[in-house]
């Protein structure tokens, strides 16, 4: 195997204006002042990769994380400003829909015009001409000027371009997205005849589906840095753990644990590995005859160290605030503690706080029972009780499962001593939700369903991750 | 540069399209097409006759090509430059989005008033015709006047089409340093005229001497002394050699900037 792409330390940093100076005047009259406005800008800075040859290559991140800038610079329109590329090999590329197609030109005016700017001399796009327009699928529309096609069918014909060019690597950008599924399904055959051939790809996407299809490793970009390389399958985990800490959800991370709050559920990865499943970790109340989850409560953070998520939400119909506070304590530990406040005088009759975990888990136990989960029937509309609601202490855990490549850690919630009105227990759910589910349970005496406003701190408890 | 010189060479057929584009677009809707590159400076030139040759009365045989000579290679090296100038801002689209080498929106806008001016010469047969121009030997000096003035254009085109993209200006200010030295280039005036103290500057302007230079090629004129035509040539390369090694240094900041 040999090494066609080599980046090293790869940064490139852009000078951005914060007024843009658009004329020398104003350039003049800073100089004068002595000053510049603008702000250097690492769009990339310390990545470093290689790509082997007939190798697929994904890069992934949002928007702005730096990727197509990265493919910029493989394609050599930008040069780094640190570090070093190396690329061996004939380059075509494919980044953006239409780039060097003139609106005037018919189509097959423009199959040349694009050849030429990638540097194809006539005689050789000439003698694929013939593929790349019955590729394209535009036989009757060739001698159409480009402004009469539809985006789909620029896209076409310019992956057909890229993809009939004679070269050693090719670079897509998101670009296919635009097509229609047929064409896209077309597109991805192509490539992969291409991979077989030992073309090398290297493909920016936010299509994960297409990412898991075709890539062999994946690279994940972050604020301008490569935050995690491997497999597409802990790449694409990953990725989705930075997206959502993107959007203003709030993330509590000690390695190897960590936790995602998404307004009102709680995902729990150990090693980047999802344990959770549906809301994860969730609150609900009963009152006026109906559940509550906190999923439909408002929430908003608070400020909280990076192992801990301190929120607050504010339920939509119910008169309910409440605190929660995810801490991870160690290696193996999360603290959950919940205080509930009541705005005004309230009636709620049951409470529960649920933990719902991949199907793949098999056995739950509370300190005087054990079980084996039944299978989730495709049919089945209720939770479904497992253990005896009569025997019943201040924990309950699923067994660790160890199974072919299947590695899933034991996880027991322990509730704290003092807050004994809460019953565990073990459950399924129905089968939209597929989970397995740790509950605790507090049910109110029919007399003593009122909450006069004030705050109240209402359970308070640990949930362990067996870690080998 | 030799290397990059091949690559713009892989490129050819790139030039050629844009060059045709170009043609195309200065051309597109107009009813004499082609016909306007002949068109155009035969009218400037009748309007200088116009005023020179009758209000103000300058004594030059044979003034319309006297003045032809001067004109075609001014207009040449005029639309050059106010081409290249925008050729990479205005193409900023295709910059930032495909990898080749960027000389070549300057080279192509040079090589299509390149293919303006060849044409444009042809006015030269009828009028030497009418006119008995008595051509000599030195006519075959022709293409390599050109060639000097195609280094000289080429250099200064590469740094104003690098410096526009900074500064928006630079095409206005093109503008004007292009009026001055119209003025500045013994266009509708002979060298002869210009006094002789001031001579030794007035030469150090290329432009100044390849026009006299072309009047030598074209109509036996005397040329400057020769020490002003190696000046005006060592000028050009210098200037073709620097602004591609400016272009060259600073490729990578323009790129980003487009």
């Amino acid at each position: 195997m040999s090494k066609v792409i080599e980046l090293k330390d790869v940064g490139i940093m852009f000078r951005l204006q914060e007024e843009r100076e658009a004329t020398l005047k104003e350039s003049i009259f800073n100089l004068i002042r002595g000053r510049y406005r603008y702000k250097d800008f690492w769009a990339l800075q310390g990545v470093s990769s290689q790509v082997e040859k007939g190798e697929t290559l994904g890069i992934i991140g949002e928007n702005g994380s730096g990727k197509t800038t990265l493919l910029k610079i493989l394609a050599g329109i930008y040069q780094p400003d640190e570090g070093e590329v190396s690329v061996r090999g004939k380059i075509s590329a494919l980044l953006e829909l239409g780039a060097g197609f003139h609106e005037e030109l018919t189509g097959r005016e423009n199959i040349y015009l694009n050849a030429s700017i990638l540097g194809i001399s006539r005689e050789k796009i000439s003698q694929v001409y013939h593929r790349i327009v019955e590729f394209a699928e535009l036989e009757r529309f060739i001698d159409t000027p480009l402004k009469n096609y539809s985006s789909g069918m620029k896209v076409r014909l310019g992956f057909a371009i890229a993809a009939h060019v004679d070269c050693d690597i090719l670079l897509v950008d998101e670009v296919l997205a635009v097509g229609d599924e047929a064409f896209q399904g077309k597109c991805y055959e192509k490539i992969e005849e291409m991979k077989r051939r030992g073309v090398t790809l290297v493909f920016v996407s936010h299509d994960m589906n297409a990412v898991r299809r075709l890539c062999d490793r994946v690279i994940l970009l972050h604020k301008g840095r490569l935050i995690e390389r491997g497999g597409s399958r802990q790449v694409i985990q990953r990725y989705f753990l930075t997206m959502s800490q993107q959007r203003g959800i709030v993330v509590a991370e000690q390695k190897p644990l960590s936790l995602v709050f998404h307004n009102g559920r709680t995902s729990l990865y150990l090693d980047n590995m999802e344990l959770t499943r549906a809301a994860g970790l969730y609150s609900s109340i009963f009152a006026h005859e109906i559940w509550h989850d906190s999923s439909q409560a408002i929430w908003n953070k608070e400020p909280s160290p990076s192992n801990e998520i301190v929120v607050r939400g504010k339920w939509r119909r119910l008169p309910v605030v409440q605190h929660w506070r995810l801490k991870i304590e160690d290696h193996r530990t999360i603290s959950w503690e919940v205080d509930m406040e009541c705005l005004e005088e309230t009636s709620i009759k049951e409470i529960h706080l649920s933990l719902l975990l991949q199907d793949s888990y098999t056995r739950w136990f509370t300190p005087f029972e054990e079980g084996e989960f039944s299978p989730i029937d495709a049919t089945e509309v209720e939770w479904i009780q497992l253990n005896h609601l009569s025997k019943v202490g201040n924990m309950v855990g699923v067994r660790g499962v160890k199974r072919d490549t299947l590695r899933l850690p034991g996880i027991t919630i322990m509730l704290d001593g003092n807050y004994t009105s809460f019953i565990p227990s073990a459950l399924n759910t129905d089968f939209v939700n597929n989970s397995r589910v740790l509950q605790f349970l507090q049910v109110n005496n029919p007399d003593s369903t009122i909450y006069r406003s004030g705050r109240y701190p209402i359970f308070k408890g640990r949930i362990i991750i067996e870690t080998e | 540069m030799i290397a990059k010189i091949k690559e713009i060479f892989r490129y050819k057929d790139l030039i050629r399209n844009l060059v045709i584009r170009d043609l195309k677009v200065k051309y597109k809707n107009s009813v004499l097409g082609y016909l306007w590159s002949l068109v155009d400076p035969l009218l400037t030139a009748l309007l200088f006759i116009i005023i020179f040759s009758i209000i103000v009365r300058l004594q030059v045989e044979n003034y319309p090509v006297f003045l032809l000579t001067a004109l075609l290679p001014w207009g040449f090296f005029q639309s050059s430059l106010l081409g290249a100038v925008i050729s990479i801002s205005g193409n900023s689209n295709l910059i930032k989005k495909v990898y080749f080498p960027r000389e070549i929106f300057p080279l192509s806008a040079i090589l299509s008033n390149l293919i303006n001016f060849c044409l444009s010469l042809l006015v030269f047969v009828p009028l030497i015709l009418i006119l008995r121009v008595k051509l000599s030997w030195a006519l075959l000096w022709l293409p390599v006047v050109i060639v000097v003035q195609v280094l000289l254009t080429g250099g200064l085109s590469l740094f104003v089409a690098h410096l526009n993209v900074f500064f928006n200006d630079i095409a206005f200010l093109l503008k004007f340093a292009l009026n001055l030295l119209f003025y500045a280039t013994p266009i509708f005036y002979p060298l002869e005229m210009v006094p002789q103290r001031f001579l030794g500057i007035y030469l150090l302007n290329p432009m100044a001497v390849l026009v006299a230079i072309y009047r030598k090629v074209i109509m036996n004129l005397p040329l400057p002394p020769l020490r002003f035509v190696f000046i005006a040539i060592a000028i050009s390369m210098g200037i073709m050699v620097g602004g591609f090694i400016f272009f060259h240094r600073r490729e990578n900041a323009m790129v980003k900037r487009v």
